[in-house]
C-alpha cells in the first residue's frame, strides 16, 4: 500500500514502563514485556533470537508481524523497519547485566506469508510453521522444528532434534547428536550428523546428500532422472528404500560391513562385486546413488512407496 | 473538482507519516502527534468533564493508536479514524479502569445534583458553553459531546455506547435542557 | 380536521423528534403552530438550537502541557542510535577469536589450493583431501575446474540489513568435501605423500580450532560441552580406525574417502563449537 517509504531505522529497548535501568536491574523478577503489531513488506525478513525458553512463529495472511514475547529477567531489544522486524535479548553486558540475569524468554510471533525467518536458540526450543518462506533455525541444545518452508531452509541443532516438514525447496538439516528428521522435501536435501539418526522420509529431490558418523541413516524417497543420492556413514546403518520402478546406477561399499539389497542384481559385464563392494543398475541407470560405510551396514529396500508421507 | 473534496482537510503530509509510523517511526507517529493531539484533548476533555482527565485520556488514546496503526487500512480518513479511536478509549476506560472520577455509568438525578453542586464555582455569574458541558452528568455529557460538538449520529453513538437511539435522543435532549438552564443563570 | 391546539407538555414531548427533523408532517404542523403562539416554547427552542449550534462550532481545547512526553515513554523507551550496537557476532566468540577461526579457513584453502594444483600436474586423479572448498550445493560451477573454491561465506549479506549474516558460521565446508571425494583418486605411490599433506593441513586447522574450543568452554552450557567431546570422540576413534585400515590397503579409495569424511567432521565440529552462541 503505502510501502514506497524511505524509512527511519531504530532499536528500542523495552523494558518496564517508567521504570529506570538501575532499578530494574536490582529487580531480578520484574517480568519485561513486548505485544505489538507491525507491518512487514512482503518476503519481509524476521528475525528472532533469545538464549533460553521458546520461539514460536506462526504463519498468518495479514500484512503485519505480531509480536507476544516477554522475558523473566532481562531486556527485550526490539527494531522494526518495513523489511526487517528484530527481537533479541540484550546479552551484551553493560555492567549491570551479564548473561546469568537472562532468565527463560517466550517469543509467540504471527508473521506475513512470504517472510524470510531466521530463528535462533541457546537452549530453548524454536517452532516455524505456515509461514511460506526461507527459513533458517537453528538452537544449540534445543529442539528446532519447522514447516512450511519454501526455496531454502536450513535447520541445527547440536543435541537437540532437528525436524523439517513440507520444505518446497532446498533443505539443510544438521546435528550432532541430536536426531534429524524431515519429511515431504522438494528441493536438494543436505542431511548431516554426527551420533544423531537421521530419518527422510517423502523426499522428491535430484540431489541428496546425508552423512553420519554413528547415526543411522533411513531414507524413503523417490529417485528422480539424472538425480545425484550419496548417503555415508562411519558405523551406522545405512537403509534405504527405494521405489521398485527407479532408474538409477548404484555404487554402494563397505569395509567391513553387510550390503543387504533387495533389488535383483542382474550381473552385467563389467559390474563389480566384490566383498564390501557393489556396483549394479536398476532401471534406465539414469540416477545415480552412492552408498558407503566403514562398518555400517547397508540395507537397499524396494518395499517403499513413493507417495508422499503425511505426518 | 472531485478529486480534492475530501482531501483538502487533511493536511498534505498526513498520509506519508500515518504509514512510516504504522512501520514504527516514531518521529513520525511524534509529528502526526502534534497534528491531532487538540482535537484528541478536545473530545477527552469534554467528554470527561476534566482537562486533567482528558490529558491522560489522550495519552491513552495515543498510546493505544500507535499500537493500532498497523490495521489502520486507509478506509477512511486517518483523523475519522484517530477520533473514533479516541471516542472509543474514553468510553472504555470507564469500564476497565472503575471509578476514575467520582461518578457511576449510569447518572440518576441525585448524582448529577450532587455533581453539580460539588463542581458548581461559586462566583461565576455567567457560565460559557465550555463550562457548562462539563457540569453535565455523565451520561448526558458524552452524547451531548458526542452528537452536538462532535457531529456523530444517535445510531452511531447508540452502537458505540451500547445504548438505543431512543436513549441516545432522550440523554442529548436532556442535556440540551439542562445546558440551557445552567447558561441562563 | 384541525389538530387542536398543542398544548405546551405536548410540545415537550414533540421537542426532542421536532429538533432531529423526525416528526411526520402532522405533528409538526402542530408543534410549529404552537411555536407561533407560545412564547415560552418558542424560546425554549430557540435556546436549543443555539446550543447546538455553538456546541458544533466550539474550538478545540489545548492541553495545559506538552503530553508528547508521557505518550513516548509509554510507547518506547530511548532509542539507542544504530552506529552504538554491535551487530556482529553477536554473542559469539570475541572478535579476535571469530578472526582467527576465519582467518584460518582462508589460509587452509590457500593451502589446499597449493595442494591440489600439484596434485593434479600429470594426474588424472583428483586427491579427495581437500579441507575446504566453496559451497556445497548450490554452487558446483568451481568444481568443474578442478580447484578450490575458497570460501566466500565471509562476506555479510548484503540484504541482512548490517551484520546479520556474518554472524552465521561459514557453512562452506560442510559436506562440500564430499564433491571432491566424488572425484575419485586412484594413484598409487602418490597417495601417500598427498595423504602426508593433507593430514598436515587438517592437523593445523585442527589444533587451531580446538584452542579456540577450549577457550570457550566456560561460555558454553557444560551439557554442551559434554556432547560435544563425546561427539569429538566418537569421530576420532572413526579417524582412527580408518587410519588403521588405510595403512593395510592405501589404495583403497574407499578407506580414503572415509578417512576425508572423517577428519572433515571433525574440523566440522570444531568449527560449529568455535562459533556456537555462548549461553552463560
Amino acid at each position: 500500500m503505502k510501502n514506497e517509504m524511505k524509512l527511519t531505522c531504530l532499536i528500542v529497548t523495552v523494558g518496564m514502563a517508567a521504570a529506570p535501568v538501575l532499578a530494574r536491574a536490582q529487580d531480578e523478577r520484574a517480568f519485561t514485556q513486548l505485544d505489538t503489531t507491525v507491518r512487514l513488506d512482503r518476503g519481509g525478513a524476521v528475525d528472532l533470537s533469545l538464549i533460553s525458553g521458546r520461539i514460536r512463529v506462526t504463519g498468518w495472511d495479514q500484512a503485519n508481524v505480531k509480536i507476544s514475547a516477554s522475558i523473566e529477567s532481562g531486556l527485550l531489544r526490539f527494531s522494526a523497519n518495513s523489511s526487517r522486524v528484530t527481537l533479541s535479548v540484550d546479552d551484551e553486558g553493560n555492567g549491570h547485566y551479564r548473561h546469568r540475569n537472562v532468565g527463560e524468554a517466550r517469543f509467540d510471533v504471527s508473521v506475513p506469508r512470504g517472510s524470510h525467518l531466521i530463528l535462533e536458540a541457546v537452549s530453548g526450543d524454536v517452532t516455524a510453521k505456515g509461514s511460506q518462506g526461507e527459513i533458517e533455525a537453528s538452537s544449540v541444545s534445543g529442539d528446532v522444528d519447522v514447516s512450511d518452508g519454501i526455496r531454502a531452509v536450513s535447520v541445527e541443532s547440536v543435541s537437540g532434534s532437528a525436524h523439517a516438514a513440507q520444505v518446497n525447496g532446498n533443505l539443510h538439516a544438521e546435528t550432532v547428536s541430536g536426531d534429524l528428521r524431515a519429511e515431504n522435501v522438494s528441493g536438494n536435501v543436505q542431511a548431516s550428523s554426527v551420533s544423531g539418526d537421521i530419518r527422510l522420509v517423502g523426499i522428491q529431490s535430484r540431489d541428496v546428500r546425508t552423512e553420519t558418523v554413528s547415526g543411522n541413516l533411513d531414507y524413503t524417497g523417490t529417485i528422480e532422472p539424472s538425480g545425484r543420492y550419496g548417503f555415508e556413514s562411519h558405523s551406522g546403518t545405512l537403509k534405504l528404500n527405494i521405489p521398485r520402478n527407479a532408474g538409477a546406477q548404484f555404487s554402494v561399499e563397505t569395509f567391513s560391513g553387510s550390503i543387504d539389497t533387495d533389488f535383483p542384481i542382474t550381473l552385467q559385464p563389467g559390474t563389480k562385486r566384490r566383498e564390501g563392494h557393489m556396483e549394479f543398475t536398476i532401471g534406465d541407470g539414469r540416477a545415480r546413488v552412492t552408498a558407503q560405510t566403514f562398518s555400517g551396514e547397508i540395507i537397499i529396500s524396494n518395499g517403499s512407496t513413493t507417495r508422499r508421507e503425511d505426518e | 473538482m472531485a478529486a480534492v473534496s475530501n482531501a483538502v482537510r487533511v493536511p498534505m503530509g498526513d498520509s506519508a507519516d500515518v504509514a512510516l509510523a504504522a512501520a514504527g517511526d516514531r518521529q513520525a507517529f511524534e509529528r502526526l502527534y502534534r497534528i491531532h493531539a487538540n482535537r484528541v484533548f478536545s473530545i477527552c476533555a469534554r467528554m470527561s468533564g476534566s482537562r486533567v482527565m482528558g490529558e491522560e485520556l489522550t495519552q491513552d488514546v495515543f498510546v493505544r493508536t500507535w499500537e493500532k496503526l498497523p490495521q489502520f487500512r486507509g478506509e477512511s480518513a486517518f483523523s475519522t479514524w484517530l477520533h473514533r479511536l479516541a471516542v472509543n478509549v474514553v468510553l472504555n476506560a470507564r469500564k476497565t479502569e472503575g471509578r476514575r472520577a467520582s461518578r457511576t455509568e449510569q447518572s440518576d438525578v441525585e448524582d448529577d445534583r450532587r455533581d453539580e453542586m460539588a463542581r458548581a464555582p461559586l462566583h461565576i455569574e455567567r457560565m460559557d458553553l465550555q463550562d457548562a458541558i462539563s457540569k453535565l452528568p455523565e451520561g448526558a455529557r458524552r452524547i451531548f459531546v458526542l452528537h452536538d460538538v462532535e457531529g456523530y449520529k444517535h445510531e452511531e453513538i447508540a452502537g458505540m455506547m451500547g445504548i438505543t437511539s431512543g436513549g441516545s435522543k432522550a440523554q442529548l435532549h436532556r442535556a440540551r435542557l439542562l445546558l440551557r438552564e445552567a447558561l441562563e443563570r | 380536521m384541525t389538530n387542536s391546539n398543542m398544548t405546551c407538555e405536548e410540545f415537550d414531548a414533540a421537542l426532542p423528534d421536532y429538533l432531529e427533523g423526525t416528526l411526520d408532517e402532522p405533528l409538526r404542523a402542530a408543534v410549529q403552530k404552537h411555536l407561533s403562539e407560545c412564547v415560552r416554547c418558542a424560546s425554549l427552542v430557540r435556546d436549543l438550537e443555539t446550543i447546538r449550534k455553538n456546541a458544533g462550532a466550539l474550538p478545540d481545547l489545548i492541553p495545559s502541557r506538552d503530553l508528547w512526553q508521557g505518550i513516548e515513554a509509554r510507547i518506547a523507551a530511548p532509542v539507542i542510535p544504530l552506529a552504538e550496537r554491535p551487530e556482529v557476532q553477536r554473542r559469539f566468540v570475541p572478535a579476535w577469536m571469530g578472526v582467527a577461526a576465519a582467518a584460518l579457513i582462508v589460509s587452509t584453502a590457500g593451502i589446499t589450493y597449493v595442494l591440489t594444483a600439484r596434485s593434479l600436474q600429470g594426474a588424472k586423479e583428483q586427491v579427495a583431501t581437500l579441507a575446504t572448498q566453496g559451497s556445497p550445493i548450490p554452487s558446483k560451477s568451481g568444481s568443474d575446474t578442478g580447484a578450490p573454491q575458497i570460501s566466500t561465506e565471509q562476506a555479510p549479506t548484503p540484504a541482512d540489513g548490517g551484520g546479520a549474516g556474518s554472524r552465521r558460521p561459514p557453512t562452506g565446508s560442510r559436506m562440500a568435501a564430499s564433491d571432491a571425494a566424488a572425484g575419485q583418486n586412484r594413484a598409487g605411490a602418490r597417495l601417500a605423500v598427498q595423504q602426508e599433506q593433507s593430514d598436515a593441513v587438517y592437523g593445523r586447522e585442527i589444533d587451531m580450532l580446538q584452542k579456540i574450543v577450549t577457550q570457550r568452554k566456560t561460555q558454553l552450557d557444560s551439557s554442551t560441552v559434554a556432547i560435544i567431546e563425546r561427539n569429538l570422540q566418537i569421530i576420532d576413534a572413526a579417524i582412527e580406525q580408518s587410519k588403521t585400515a588405510l595403512a593395510k590397503d592405501p589404495r583403497s579409495r574407499l578407506l580414503s574417502d572415509q578417512l576425508t569424511h572423517a577428519l572433515d567432521k571433525k574440523v566440522e565440529l570444531l568449527r560449529t563449537a568455535a562459533f556456537l552462541p555462548a549461553s552463560t
